[in-house]
């Protein structure tokens, strides 16, 4: 009996509402995370997985439109919340990760700093929690020396640390959710591992929930528990990872599959 | 993608983009009508740009009627016009009714060469003589302001362009060449293009000037003000030429085109300066203006174009005193046009460059 | 023997004294020795900052070097100036990672294959041999003849890959070398590309050098293995034997981590002896030792 979901997306449909053409982006798309599960959403790119991932936070751009659906999180309505519901929800409840940790903070604030208005927002800790907080945070994600990491700037780190810090930011203010958008697409294959491994520790040290984005199956398989298959716009192919893996029924994932093989 | 519809080059789309706006638009359309003013100004104009008649001194704008004393309709016509001085010995003009002059249309005139080939004398509006029709007023030696508004703006609208032209093409290629190749040839050329920039322009532009030998003709001072005006503005432009061109230089393009086989000077003029061109047209409209006023500068205080010779510039030197202005306020037209003109430039640049801004991000799919 | 890198050593400076003088380097290229054989595809394996980019710029003559030797088909090109390097030019071209800045935008797909042919001239000088040379390639790439007019802006990642492949071929090189080439693209398009330069290959006849850090694609299209770490080669195999038998402990923490996605603990960064040479193990498998 599973319990009840975290993440609820009924018959989304995302258009364009460009002059020329009326494009659907995201047609009829239909999917569950649980808590405790890191659920992944597979796709090409054009597929329509990074704009799903948008529109649940609803950071679309203005050009494009939910026309159609429901996004219920804990069972909540969230389409119908107001802007500052929004805003008490994004970070505290559900935090985003993404794919260039270059461009995700601010090169003129210290990383210690942008850390620290995330729980400004979120928390009511005096100075001196916030700071501690914020090193046990950096330890958490797997950062050697904590202190050096909060004090520096963005461009002085490596891939590797930015991605990590920008995930401890992310973890900061104790989401239930994350959305990661192509966490691992811009790093070596040597750190996209330690990255995976770093996901798996925190869904069950923080009791996370991960909706990974990606389009690289070999990631799927070693850190998912289930799989949306997602291809223009539709989900083609759901379900448990290690089901979809041994026997994939839609043509689109067996073509994924051909590549990983 | 569509297969019906034409490619667009991203100039073309920023085109498009431009023309979706009114405002800018409307100020394109102006300085079209302005420049082609000026190029068509010895047809369009009743007087050559010499025709002095002493007894009109700052006579004021003709009036046009089409009613005449008895209240009849008739065809637009002027009056002749009278004058006697008051105490200040200023001219007080009146219509005189007996004399009526008809407003006629390709009327024969001064003479001129069109276009500087064939010699002509129509002109499109004017009165017989002895009529005098001013649109815009007289100055003090009665000379016809609209007519020399319009011969002026072929020195003060040209100006603009040319010294335009002259600098940005040295500043591209100063710059281009910096940024590409770096290192110690890329310092000197900075360095020098910071001396340049560091001495006051309108000073340069005076000692400049002075330089000019007082032998020298219209033609030959016009011309000389002209280098004067690029020499000063070649520096800021090569600088922002050259950091863009050390950041264009590291794109795969221009090393693809380099294991094509490339020379350096082919790479910087294919692959580099068209790339700035996007800044380069928008800084080109927003710095015509400083030109049209360096000019005005120049001509104001009697080192630019000399009388008789109008330009914007020294028609606005007759308006200096506080005097004129009050009893012969007309004189203050080339003024406004040189108004109307900078800011029809800034519009169309701002304009413009809003339409280049998002093909300046490059064309990331989404 | 088509390509032989002999000694190869590229170091960049990073700091400098007041007077200019540098004072610590980055060994980009620390003494590499390679050779390509023609029809035998080889890959430099390694992460980002191994030098393997670097190699590449090299051999092309883009950066030239501090010391060492390149040997294309026996010429020794390493040291040749613009003028001079010309005709070898011709027969190495290069695929960049980024598709979305190798084509000038400004220019339309028939100016960027033209401009593809500037090395020579003589054969192309009717437009009709152009536009046979240009749906030719097309047609290799699996491209319609259509697009000559269009902008890369029309055209997806993986579409402008195949626009840069073609470039690349238009003057027939017998070395390409493709710089992480398919990184930046989603698998589908990845094993796309892949197929298509298999292809390509039992076509024209050419060789690829293949510079990536993804060990799945290059398990496809590579004969030969190079692993660089540091500058350096630690290992040097055919494909199969490498992957049976990774020797090396930096190549075992690579594969371990991109076929396994299993992360090493790295406690410090692997040392690596100076007077350290590639020797064979056996079976032509060479490992730093």
């Amino acid at each position: 009996m599973r319990p009840e979901s975290l993440l609820e997306i009924k018959n989304l449909t995302i258009g364009l509402s460009e002059e020329a053409e009326n494009k659907t982006i995201v047609q009829g798309l239909s999917l569950s995370i649980f808590p405790k599960t890191i659920a992944a959403l597979v796709g090409g790119s054009g597929s329509g997985k990074t704009t799903t991932g948008l529109a649940v936070l609803r950071l679309l751009p203005p050009v494009m439109d939910i026309t159609q659906g429901e996004i219920t999180f804990q069972g909540k309505d969230m389409l119908n919340y107001s802007i500052e519901q929004m805003r008490q929800l994004r970070g505290k409840e559900i935090a985003m990760v993404f794919q260039e940790p270059l461009y995700a903070f601010n090169p003129v604030f210290r990383i210690g700093q942008q850390m620290e208005e995330v729980l400004i927002y979120h928390c009511s800790l005096n100075k001196q929690q916030r700071e501690q907080r914020i090193l046990d945070l950096l330890d958490m994600v797997g950062i050697t020396e904590p202190q050096r990491v909060a004090q520096s700037y963005p461009h002085q780190l490596s891939g590797g640390m930015r991605q990590r810090a920008m995930i401890a930011q992310a973890i900061a203010a104790e989401p239930q959710l994350i959305i990661a958008d192509e966490p691992t697409s811009n790093l070596d294959v040597t750190l996209q591992a330690h990255i995976m491994d770093l996901f798996r520790k925190l869904k069950e040290r923080l009791n996370l929930s991960i909706l990974l984005i990606t389009h690289d199956l070999g990631v799927v398989t070693h850190l998912a528990d289930d799989i949306f298959v997602l291809s223009e716009g539709r989900v083609v192919e759901s379900g448990p990872t290690q089901m979809i893996l041994a026997k994939p029924q839609h043509r689109f994932t067996q073509e994924l599959m051909e590549t990983f093989r | 993608m569509s297969k019906q519809e034409k490619s667009l080059s991203q100039f073309q789309m920023a085109l498009r983009s431009f023309r979706k706006s009114r405002i800018g638009m409307s100020c394109a359309m102006i300085l079209l009508l302005l420049y082609t003013m000026a190029l068509l100004a010895d047809f369009l104009s009743p007087y050559s740009y010499e025709n002095e008649e002493r007894n009109y001194s700052y006579c004021p704008p003709t009036r046009i009627h089409v009613r005449d004393a008895e209240g009849k309709w008739r065809w637009p016509f002027v009056y002749g016009v009278t004058f006697h001085f008051d105490e200040f010995h200023r001219r007080i003009y009146e219509e005189d009714n007996t004399k009526k002059y008809p407003i006629r249309f390709f009327i024969k005139g001064d003479e001129y060469k069109f276009l500087g080939f064939w010699r002509c004398r129509i002109h499109l509006v004017g009165v017989e003589e002895p009529g005098r029709f001013y649109v815009l007023g007289a100055d003090s030696r009665g000379r016809d302001l609209w007519s020399r508004l319009l011969y002026g703006a072929r020195i003060s609208l040209s100006i603009g362009l040319i010294g335009v032209l002259i600098s940005f093409s040295i500043g591209l290629l100063v710059g281009g060449i910096a940024g590409y190749y770096g290192g110690v040839l890329d310092n000197l050329i900075m360095r020098i293009c910071e001396m340049f920039m560091m001495i006051p322009g309108f000073y340069l532009m005076l000692a400049l000037r002075s330089a000019v030998p007082d032998t020298f003709n219209s033609l030959q001072v016009y011309f000389s003000v002209v280098v004067i005006l690029s020499f000063i503005g070649w520096a800021g432009l090569a600088r922002i030429i050259r950091g863009m061109s050390i950041s264009l230089r590291e794109r795969d393009y221009v090393l693809a085109a380099k294991t094509m086989g490339l020379s350096d000077f082919q790479i910087i003029v294919r692959h580099i300066l068209p790339h700035t061109l996007s800044y380069s047209i928008v800084a080109i409209m927003l710095s015509i203006p400083g030109y049209i006023l360096g000019e005005a500068a120049l001509s104001l205080i009697g080192l630019g174009i000399q009388d008789p010779i109008p330009s914007w510039g020294n028609l606005l030197s007759e308006a200096m005193g506080i005097v004129y202005i009050n009893f012969a306020p007309w004189i203050l037209w080339p003024g406004f046009s040189i108004f109307i003109t900078v800011i029809c430039f800034n519009v169309v640049g701002d304009i413009l460059r809003d339409a280049f801004d998002p093909l300046l991000k490059g064309e990331r799919n989404i | 023997m088509l390509l032989k890198l002999k000694g190869l050593k590229k170091y960049f400076s990073i700091k400098k004294s007041m007077w200019g003088t540098p004072k610590s380097f980055v060994r980009a290229v620390d003494e590499v020795d390679l050779t390509i054989w023609a029809g035998k595809n080889l890959s430099i394996v390694g992460e980002s900052g191994s030098g393997k980019t670097t190699i590449a710029r090299l051999i092309l003559g883009l950066i030239t070097c501090d010391s060492g030797q390149i040997f294309f088909e026996g010429n020794e090109i390493g040291h040749l100036s613009n003028k001079d390097l010309r005709p070898f030019r011709q027969q190495m071209q290069m695929v960049f990672q980024d598709p979305y800045s190798s084509l000038d935008p400004r220019f339309t797909i028939y100016e960027i294959l033209k401009e593809a042919t500037t090395l020579n001239r003589y054969h192309f000088q009717t437009s009709l041999a152009m536009h046979r040379r240009t749906e030719e390639l097309l047609s290799a790439v699996q491209l319609k003849t259509d697009i000559l007019n269009r902008y890369p802006h029309e055209f997806s990642g993986g579409e402008r890959q195949r626009i840069a492949i073609a470039r690349a071929l238009m003057i027939n090189p017998k070395l390409l070398i493709l710089d992480e080439a398919v990184s930046s693209l989603d698998v589908l398009v990845q094993e796309q590309i892949i197929r298509l330069l298999l292809e390509i290959q039992k076509n024209f006849g050419l060789t690829y050098l293949f510079i990536s850090h993804n060990l799945r694609v290059v398990r496809k299209i590579s004969h030969t293995i190079a692993v660089m770490y540091k500058g350096k080669i630690v290992e040097l195999a055919s494909t199969q034997e490498i992957f049976r038998n990774p020797l090396h402990p930096y190549t075992q923490e690579l594969f371990a981590a991109a076929i396994h996605y299993q992360p090493v603990k790295r406690i410090k960064d692997y040392e690596i002896p100076e007077d350290a040479v590639l020797q064979d193990t056996g079976n032509e498998h060479f490992v730093l030792q």
